[in-house]
């Protein structure tokens, strides 16, 4: 018996010749492949969505956190300087 | 009624594998047009703006969350949607997508949605598309639809979300403004689908929705539509007072609702959605009688685009220009 639910579909029905306009076993495979195809690449979309959201932020919060050190030592008296607490 | 070339095309679609096609038409490709153009207009508008990607991203993000909700109707819809003219032909009722296919299509794509809206805007404007895809979903499609003639009344809410969510994703906050375009749409809602409820009475009968042309009469729902209208039209011209609108908006909003009057004034001196209607025709023929609802419901998708329109163009352009009235409220 095969995995194959598409092949599972016709085994024994001897539906593999084409009758008419009637599909055969090859076209479901074939849709099913392009349907896999479009999954694979709204995963990758997906991945890539994901990876510039988080090079933004990131790019943004660093940006952020400097100007935030910045003004931080403009406004520290002479001879001090802002820093992280260790 | 069904023709013989109807059953055969049927018969014929229908024989066919699952394409990703069918699974996009699941997804109601031109709302979702419309979602994106009305949400690209409320997040212009607002006074804020994101890092251009992170907005294309929430916007995509939202057309998702609507295609999600379009996905979740269909495979709901399914048996009524077989009974329907306008609507055998989608995935579902062809039996080209199987009915839990599309639930599970339209749960994953609305999840995906809500976290990328999340990421690429604020949790505010995620709460809210989540609460639109659950409204659309649940509260129209699985509540009001079937029940009452007022459904496309409460569950017109649901199309109107899209830009207080563009406004949202630019401010992540809710505004005067924001609720506006909300109610714009909200006013619009209801003369828009009832044109067209008019002269699709028989499909909706066929197919036991009590639209309210089927549930109250064509009569009840002509004076429904000039009434609507009369509250839409002058509603319409409120983003000028505020501000959000200038001259163009004012313009377009004031011709195009003398318009939208004049012709929803011409379905209620019409016998629009009397006995019969034109199921033996084309898809969208008309007989005369019903040529004035026709005119509207066509018209009704200029007028709100047009409005939406003006506001792009006013706010992306730079061209603003204040009004006399602009910021009264």
């Amino acid at each position: 018996m095969s995995d194959d639910p598409v092949a599972g579909e016709t085994e024994g029905s001897g539906a593999t010749e084409p009758a008419g306009n009637a599909p055969t076993q090859q076209d479901f495979i074939k849709a099913r492949k392009r349907r896999n195809v479009m999954i694979a690449l709204s995963l990758v979309a997906f991945m890539v969505l994901i990876f510039s959201i988080t090079a933004i932020r990131l790019t943004q919060n660093l940006a952020a956190r400097q100007d935030a050190v910045m003004e931080q030592d403009a406004n520290a008296p002479a001879g001090e300087e802002a820093g992280y607490d260790e | 009624m069904e023709t013989r070339s109807d059953i055969a095309l049927t018969e014929l679609v229908s024989s066919r594998p699952a394409e990703w096609r069918d699974y996009l038409s699941l997804m109601k490709p031109r709302v979702m047009t419309l979602v994106v153009f009305t949400a690209f207009a409320g997040y212009i508008a607002a006074p804020d703006s994101l890092h251009p990607v992170m907005a294309a991203i929430a916007i995509l993000a939202l057309a998702m969350g609507a295609g999600a909700a379009g996905a979740l109707n269909m495979a709901y819809d399914a048996d009524i949607d077989r009974r329907m003219r306008r609507t055998r032909l989608r995935p579902v009722p062809l039996g080209k997508v199987r009915q839990e296919d599309a639930y599970g299509f339209g749960i994953v794509t609305a999840a995906i949605s809500i976290v990328l809206m999340t990421l690429a805007a604020n949790l505010f404007a995620a709460a809210l598309l989540a609460f639109s895809i659950f409204f659309y979903a649940v509260i129209y499609t699985m509540i009001l639809k079937r029940r009452t003639p007022q459904n496309i009344v409460i569950g017109g809410a649901a199309g109107a979300f899209p830009p207080m969510i563009g406004w949202v994703i630019a401010t992540g906050s809710v505004s005067m403004d924001a609720v506006i375009l909300f109610a714009i749409i909200f006013l619009w809602t209801p003369p828009h689908s009832w044109a067209l409820a008019l002269y699709k009475a028989g499909d909706y009968a066929d197919a036991g929705v009590p639209m309210m042309p089927v549930a109250k009469g064509a009569k009840r729902t002509r004076l429904e539509i000039l009434i609507y209208s009369l509250i839409l039209t002058p509603f319409a011209l409120a983003p000028v007072l505020t501000g959000l609108g200038g001259v163009l908006y004012g313009l377009a909003a004031f011709l195009g609702g003398a318009v939208f009057i004049i012709l929803a004034w011409r379905i209620f001196d019409s016998r629009a959605g009397e006995a019969g209607s034109a199921e033996e025709g084309a898809l969208y023929a008309v007989r005369a009688g019903d040529k004035a609802a026709r005119d509207l419901f066509a018209y009704s998708i200029g007028y709100l685009a047009t409005l939406f329109a003006a506001l792009i163009a006013e706010h992306a352009m730079g061209a603003y220009i204040a009004t006399p009235l602009g910021g009264v409220l």
